[in-house]
């Protein structure tokens, strides 16, 4: 039962890390020049438009071509993604707790609400990492959710 | 009624498609739109129904595809009304910005094709305020988008109102 639960767990990592790198292999697909995926660059284009206002003055820009999403997303993102490996190479069950969730958000909103009343100017970088804090916060919190539900609250139950 | 039980994930993805329409909300928002509006369509849920009960997976994730679908919905069919009055959106403001870095790959007739397609819409929407091909780009866009950021944010209402639940009985 345990050995399966493993399997199981493991599975619900690879799957959202497999997502998650298709999802960033699309967005900074223009800057690897990948031909089959640069045919379809104004579908992938309004794909992303969905998700993020693609300003180009809010977007790190690689060989001259924007990332078809912004800094903040980008940050996003890629937090979820490294999260996303490094709990499935760690191999390490972590369930964060809901205040650190709000705590590891609240950088990004303080950024959000800095820039948006003049405080400072935007920054590609603050923007960044506050989004990669905020998506590997996140991310591990719905990890942890779910593999509570399925797998620890289940072996509890079991052992009861 | 059944349908009773998903009113919560209409109302909720049409809130998310209205403020998507709100001009400079998206500056703000970004990816987190659809996925807020799926947690707050569980949490809206569990106020509603006065539940104690702790939210499944199944249920979780039906809700946030409802109301990615919901969202999807609405915004095409927003986007496409402002579009026929307008006769302009963002997909032809940024043309000549896309038609500049298709340009500068050197695809050759892959470019040639991709761009004639695009500006056969661009011209359709001009013209009529309407491309079919558009319809089709965004319901299809939206909708990828929409139901798997519903998803994860029905993943969040749900662990969100679980843990709401735990902490406020330790039993569950």
């Amino acid at each position: 039962m345990f050995s399966s639960n493993k399997a199981k767990s493991k599975f619900l990592r690879i799957i959202p890390l497999i997502f998650l790198l298709a999802w960033v292999v699309g967005f900074i697909s223009p800057c690897l020049n990948i031909n089959s995926l640069n045919s379809i660059y104004p579908f992938q284009k309004m794909l992303y438009s969905n998700i993020c206002h693609q300003d180009v003055q809010k977007s790190f820009i690689c060989n001259d071509i924007p990332f078809l999403v912004c800094a903040r997303c980008t940050g996003i993102y890629f937090g979820a993604f490294i999260s996303a490996a490094v709990i499935l190479i760690l191999n390490i069950t972590l369930i964060l707790k809901t205040k650190y969730l709000y705590l590891l958000s609240i950088p990004m909103l303080l950024d959000v609400l800095f820039y948006s009343i003049g405080i400072y100017p935007y920054n590609k970088f603050i923007a960044s990492s506050t989004g990669f804090l905020f998506g590997s916060s996140i991310f591990l919190y719905i990890l942890s959710a779910l593999e509570y539900l399925l797998f620890i609250k289940q072996k509890n139950n079991n052992d009861l | 009624m059944t349908y009773k039980k998903y009113l919560p994930t209409l109302v909720c993805g049409f809130g998310a498609a209205v403020l998507s329409t709100v001009p400079g909300i998206k500056n703000f928002s970004c990816c987190l739109l659809v996925p807020t509006a799926a947690a707050i369509s569980i949490l809206l849920d569990k106020k509603i129904t006065h539940s104690n009960e702790k939210i499944s997976i199944g249920k979780s994730l039906g809700f946030g595809f409802l109301t990615g679908i919901f969202s999807t919905l609405f915004i095409t069919a927003f986007e496409m009304l402002v579009t026929f009055f307008t006769k302009s959106n963002d997909f032809i403001e940024s043309l000549p910005q896309t038609e500049m870095v298709m340009r500068q790959w050197n695809l050759g007739p892959l470019v040639d094709d991709s761009l004639k397609l695009i500006k056969t819409v661009a011209k359709e929407i001009e013209k009529n305020g309407f491309s079919f091909i558009y319809l089709l780009m965004i319901l299809s866009s939206n909708f990828l988008v929409n139901s798997i950021f519903g998803m994860i944010g029905g993943a969040l209402g749900m662990s969100l109102a679980n843990r709401k639940s735990r902490e406020g009985n330790p039993e569950l």
